[in-house]
């Protein structure tokens, strides 16, 4: 990766090049981008609420309502003028392409029985002029059951008309379009009413409308607010430009992307541009802070560069790719916007990572060397965060104990969060469509249906009177409950006919072959909605309020509570609908979250253990960035946030994200535990250079997000501020509380790097492990610290005081003695043997100088870690010691051999 | 060869080809005059097969008997009763017409055991749940509607004339439900291939296209098939004749209400 970053800045050309080619295809998709507002997007695919959602409309049809309403204003609604305005506009709707069905006052069958004459036919079949005419209708209309509530409110002043459409598949314009021709339509004809128009295509449409103004204002808001905060930090106009290139360049290709693959811009996708500035944002800033801080120290621009793409290649394909892993794991949600997202989201921080590493150095190289970035504006700030994170180091069980009594709260609190997709109250309280939804709510009998589907089994098994009375019987309960305003089926017409036909008899007919023969009389056309084709299944349509998904939840649990308790085994009862197949993804929502989130935490489990080559290091980075969500999930319990398609988001998109700095940080801190003897002085060195570059991306993830607010939709801010939050959770976890971990928890690494290191079973290979097994060894060794010594440095000087012995690991040393002045070599040492061993049995003075050959790496057990394992595992200190004892004895045997060959020659 | 017989042949010729059956000069009432009169019989019973097809594309059956009698010129009556599915059977409407206008309708549901009088002068009354109406079986009282020939247009094969037929009175109309219908009527056997009809306002409510020609008697044709459509809600009713008896005697007296009754449960 560092050779590939470097061969950039070496072939620019060629490397602008291959991008132009990766990118280029995409770009020229990007005209071929849809807008898709539809609740279809939102439901889950597969899964059985979306089995049984397709299964209706398989025998009932299309179930996407529209009402125009129509509320008295000029005229009256029950006057010729009036009623003829409505039969020219139902005449009208019914022209629009989509169409299905336009039910109205003046379209409705109704069955009476007057004159002695039992009749089915319109209500209204010409509008008549005469005032007694007019008022008989008015009458009959208010007094039918099956048309009032649904297409006239109970006070006479305002009517609805009923449009159900079900436009060809893949017709993403259509709602926009609808709602269109319906606005054009109410305009020529309803002139005299106050009327507007509400329903599925509205909302979606109105929805999308939403989320094209989001585009246009988040967007800009969110890059404008990033790059005066990047000008602020590096008072430079690069430090705009580049990001402002790179980030341009990606959305294009991401967005080519999106066309590319046949995905519309949804909610949720409608994010994915702003996600891509604020965190493609980041790489800039980590770049960046590198170029400039090798120019602050005079090395020449190419240089600088050069030194910027060796030095940031790791970390940032590391980053990259753990963010591109986090947002990855949305994909396996059942949700189709979410999916999308994922795809989406990932491939744009893939292409946002290919732009940076070309197009960033390139630019680096072709702009003037600006002077600006030599200075940095938030030192004061980054210094006093450095110090106080560093000051608090010393009271880690302070840190422990806050943190732990954070993440209780946060799990309390977490325990409160509810889900809830409330569709509406994506919008504004005063937002048009909830003015409208309001209304219709109040005069009629509410903007949308659920369908209960009622299936027998077996042909012509509706018309068992039986049946019809268990139907009765619910729709009575759906009377009584609250939420559900209306409710029609087939048991109202039987009803409604039976009173006609044989007034004298019970409220329901008593033979089966009366209510075949009833249905017989019914248009065939009117009952589809009703009844299907074999008489086997019927539906009841219910007219309800609820806009929440945990209100609908609730409702149909009670309602499944009454139908279990007091209806039939036998009958097959469901609840679908459009509206419940969209509430009802919010389960899937939950799991779907569940899922991602749990993806992204063994995601990160398994970067960090291979990273460290440590279990222990990916559990660490795992607690760590488990936090910042613990306190999220806390937040949205506390402050009633419900979980919805754009809060679930959070979470995992926020531990793609966070891990980055969690990542930046360990690897330095691992750097520098190598160079230094002492975990507190690797952990200071690590956040005097980390502090930096972590409180600059946390604070423009946390702008990026924040800019979110500005969105159309509660979903939307949610998501913003939750996301913007939880980058300052990660800033404060990541340079308060990992300190404390990492510092508390022994590191970690050592054990394994020893074995890397070595190349070799150390257990075997060393004199001092002998008779020790593995893990004894293991324990002795993790009690150690490793040092990295330079060809000629000091290891032992000779008279020296010490009290720590080394083994060297790799390398070698020369052991020497003074004498009068005059140094003489006496041995080299090479892996695996020990020096300065005598110092842990003898007195502290060394007896020799240690110098390094070469580069070497040490194994450092003083005498304090010889105490602990002494007192903790005696054994392991009675092996330990014999086996030093024998080093040294064996020592001693070659000196005294040396000695006696020495004086073999003197003498 | 004389060249202007030539020329006289050829324009013979040609005119004849455009125009094959058009070579007499009928106006629109005409056509309809012919039409009521062509295919006239004075007892017929079919037994038929009927489909009722929703928007969904999803059908069901229903099997039926009709008989109609011509008792005396202008003045029929008519029967109808479901033979099939079983839970039905018996149901029937009967149609009496009055020589004097005044005709009666009835309806009987075995279920309930009653006769029940329905509203005869409303022939917009949906036939059992169909796209027909009770008044599409009827002929026209061709005294109150106005004929207009449109043209010539060719269905299956068969020039046809087209025709258009608009109620006189305000009255007539309401009864019907329409205000205009258009035939299309083929030109050799004056035979109703397709006929639209046009609702109050004007607007086209349904559409009836018959097929499966036969000949059954002297110059009377049937269709075996015959199909309607709603415009607006796009449900389709075909009517096929399974078996037709047209040679037959018909008591008269299973016109009755009495026998309404008795007939339903013979069934």
């Amino acid at each position: 990766m560092k050779r590939l970053l470097e061969s950039i800045v070496h072939h620019p050309a060629v490397a602008i090049l291959i991008l132009g080619i990766f990118i280029t295809p995409f770009v020229f998709h990007l005209g071929e981008l849809k807008i898709d507002a539809s609740s279809e997007g939102l439901m889950a695919s597969g899964g059985r609420a979306f089995a049984e959602y397709a299964e209706f409309t398989e025998i009932f049809g299309s179930d996407t309502l529209t009402a125009v309403v129509l509320r008295e204003q000029d005229i009256g609604l029950f006057t010729e003028n009036g009623l003829s305005a409505i039969q020219s506009l139902s005449d009208a709707l019914f022209e629009i392409e989509g169409v299905k069905s336009v039910t109205s006052l003046t379209t409705v069958q109704t069955i009476s029985g007057e004159g002695g004459f039992v009749s089915t036919g319109l209500l209204i079949e010409d509008v008549p002029a005469d005032g007694d005419e007019l008022e008989a209708i008015r009458k009959k209309a208010l007094a039918d059951p099956i048309i009032v509530g649904a297409l006239v409110s109970e006070d006479g002043k305002t009517a609805a008309i009923n449009i159900v459409t079900d436009p060809e598949a893949g017709d993403l314009d259509f709602d926009q379009r609808f709602t269109q021709e319906v606005d054009l339509l109410i305009d020529e004809y309803a002139g005299g009413f106050a009327a507007f128009q509400i329903g599925t295509p509205y909302s979606t449409s109105y929805f999308s409308s939403n989320i094209r103004r989001d585009q246009m204002i988040l967007v800009p808001i969110s890059a404008s607010l990033l790059l005066i905060f990047l000008f602020v930090a590096f008072r430079s106009i690069v430090a705009v430009v580049v990001p402002m290139v790179t980030g341009g360049l990606s959305i294009a290709t991401t967005l080519g992307f999106m066309a590319w693959m046949g995905y519309p811009v949804s909610i949720v996708t409608a994010l994915v541009p702003a996600i891509l500035i604020a965190v493609g944002c980041t790489e800039d800033v980590h770049m960046i802070s590198l170029y400039s801080k090798k120019l602050g120290e005079g090395c020449s621009s190419f240089d600088a560069v050069l030194y910027m793409a060796g030095h940031s290649a790791l970390p940032i394909t590391l980053t990259s790719f753990t963010t591109i892993v986090g947002f990855a794991t949305l994909s396996i949600n059942k949700i189709t916007v979410l999916k999308h997202f994922g795809i989406v989201s990932s491939f744009g921080l893939l292409a946002n990572f290919l732009v940076t590493i070309v197009v960033l150095p390139v630019m680096l190289l072709i702009l003037p060397v600006p002077r600006g970035l030599k200075t940095r504006s938030f030192d004061g700030l980054v210094r006093g965060l450095t110090t106080l994170a560093t000051a608090t180091m010393s009271s880690r069980k302070l840190v422990m104990i806050v943190s732990l009594v954070f993440v209780v709260l946060a799990v309390i609190g977490g325990s409160l969060v509810e889900v809830d997709t409330d569709f509406m109250g994506f919008f504004k309280e005063d937002s048009e469509i909830r003015k409208r939804v309001r209304s219709i709510n109040e005069d009629l009998a509410g903007a949308h249906t659920l369908n209960i589907m009622i299936s027998t089994g077996e042909g012509g098994g509706i018309q068992n009177p039986k049946v019809i009375e268990q139907i009765d019987r619910l729709q009575q309960f759906i009377a009584s409950f609250p939420g559900f305003s209306k409710s029609v089926s087939i048991v109202d017409y039987i009803k409604l006919l039976h009173q006609n036909l044989d007034p004298s008899g019970n409220d329901i007919p008593q033979s089966e072959a009366a209510i075949a023969q009833y249905l017989l009389l019914l248009a065939d056309e009117e009952i589809t909605t009703y009844v299907d084709n074999e008489v086997a299944t019927a539906n009841i349509v219910v007219w309800n309020t609820i806009e929440s998904s945990k209100e609908l939840g609730n409702a149909l649990e009670t309602l499944r509570d009454f139908v279990d308790a007091n209806l039939s085994k036998d009958l097959d009862i469901r609840f679908t609908g459009e509206w419940v197949v969209v509430n009802g993804s919010a389960d899937s929502m939950v799991s779907g979250q569940v899922q991602s989130l749990g993806l992204a935490l063994i995601a990160v489990f398994v970067i960090m253990t291979v990273l460290f080559m440590s279990v222990k290091a990916g559990l660490v980075a795992m607690i760590a960035n488990t936090i910042p969500i613990a306190l999220n999930f806390g937040v949205m319990g506390w402050f009633n946030i419900p979980l919805n398609t754009g809060t679930c988001m959070v979470a995992a998109i926020a531990l793609g994200i966070a891990v980055d700095d969690t990542i930046h940080f360990m690897v330095r801190y691992q750097r520098f535990l190598r160079e230094t003897e002492s975990q507190e002085l690797a952990m200071k060195k690590t956040l005097n250079e980390e502090s930096e570059p972590i409180f600059l991306t946390s604070v423009a993830l946390t702008l990026g997000f924040g800019a979110l607010v500005m969105s159309s939709f509660n979903p939307t801010q949610h998501f913003g501020v939750l996301a913007a939050l939880v980058m300052i959770y990660a800033l404060v976890t990541d340079l308060f509380v990992n300190p404390a971990i990492l510092l508390s928890v022994q590191l970690i690494t050592l054990w394994d790097f020893l074995q890397l290191k070595l190349q070799r079973d150390i257990t075997r290979d060393s004199p001092i492990f002998k008779g020790l097994s593995q893990s004894e060894a293991k324990r002795i060794v993790l009690l150690g610290s490793v040092r990295t010594v330079d060809a000629g440095d000091a290891i032992l000087r000779q008279g020296e005081e010490g009290h720590a012995m080394y083994m060297l690991l790799t390398g070698s040393a020369r052991v020497s003695v003074e004498t009068d002045g005059r140094s003489v070599d006496i041995s080299t040492v090479r892996h695996g043997d020990l020096l300065g061993e005598m110092a842990l049995v003898g007195s502290g003075t060394r007896s020799a100088n240690v110098f390094a050959i070469e580069k070497s790496d040490l194994l450092r057990i003083d005498d304090a870690s010889l105490d602990k394992i002494r007192r903790r595992f005696p054994k392991i200190a009675a092996r330990l010691f014999m086996n030093i004892a024998s080093v040294l004895g064996e020592r001693l045997r070659i000196q005294n051999l040396a000695a006696v060959d020495s004086r073999l020659i003197v003498d | 060869m004389n060249f202007r017989f030539v020329m006289v042949l050829f324009v013979v010729m040609l005119i004849s080809f455009l125009h094959p059956a058009v070579s007499e000069d009928l106006d629109g009432a005409e056509i309809m005059k012919r039409l009521n009169e062509m295919h006239r019989l004075n007892a017929e019973k079919e037994i038929l097969e009927l489909e009722l097809i929703n928007k969904n594309g999803k059908s069901k059956l229903r099997k039926l008997e009709r008989y109609s009698l011509r008792r005396e010129p202008g003045v029929d009556s008519l029967l109808a009763v479901m033979v099939e599915p079983e839970n039905v059977k018996g149901t029937g409407v009967l149609l009496v017409e009055g020589a004097d206008g005044d005709d009666q309708q009835w309806l009987y549901m075995p279920a309930l055991g009653g006769v029940k009088r329905v509203d005869a002068k409303d022939r917009k009354g949906k036939f059992f749940g169909t796209d027909f109406c009770y008044g599409d079986f009827r002929s026209d009282d061709t005294a109150l509607y106005r004929y207009t020939m449109l043209g010539n247009e060719e269905i299956d094969g068969r020039i046809c004339y087209v025709v258009e037929a608009v109620p006189l009175t305000d009255f007539e109309m309401k009864s019907t439900g329409y205000s205009k219908r258009v035939f299309w009527i083929s030109a050799d056997i004056f035979f109703a291939m397709k006929v639209e009809f046009f609702d109050t306002r004007g607007k086209l409510k349904k559409v009836m296209v018959n097929r499966d020609l036969v000949e059954v008697s002297g110059t009377a044709w049937r269709a075996d098939h015959m199909e309607i459509t709603s415009v607006k809600t796009g449900h389709r009713s075909v009517m096929k004749v399974l078996s037709r008896d047209i040679g037959g005697t018909i008591d008269p007296q299973i016109f009755t209400v009495d026998s309404l009754k008795a007939f339903a449960k013979s069934q």
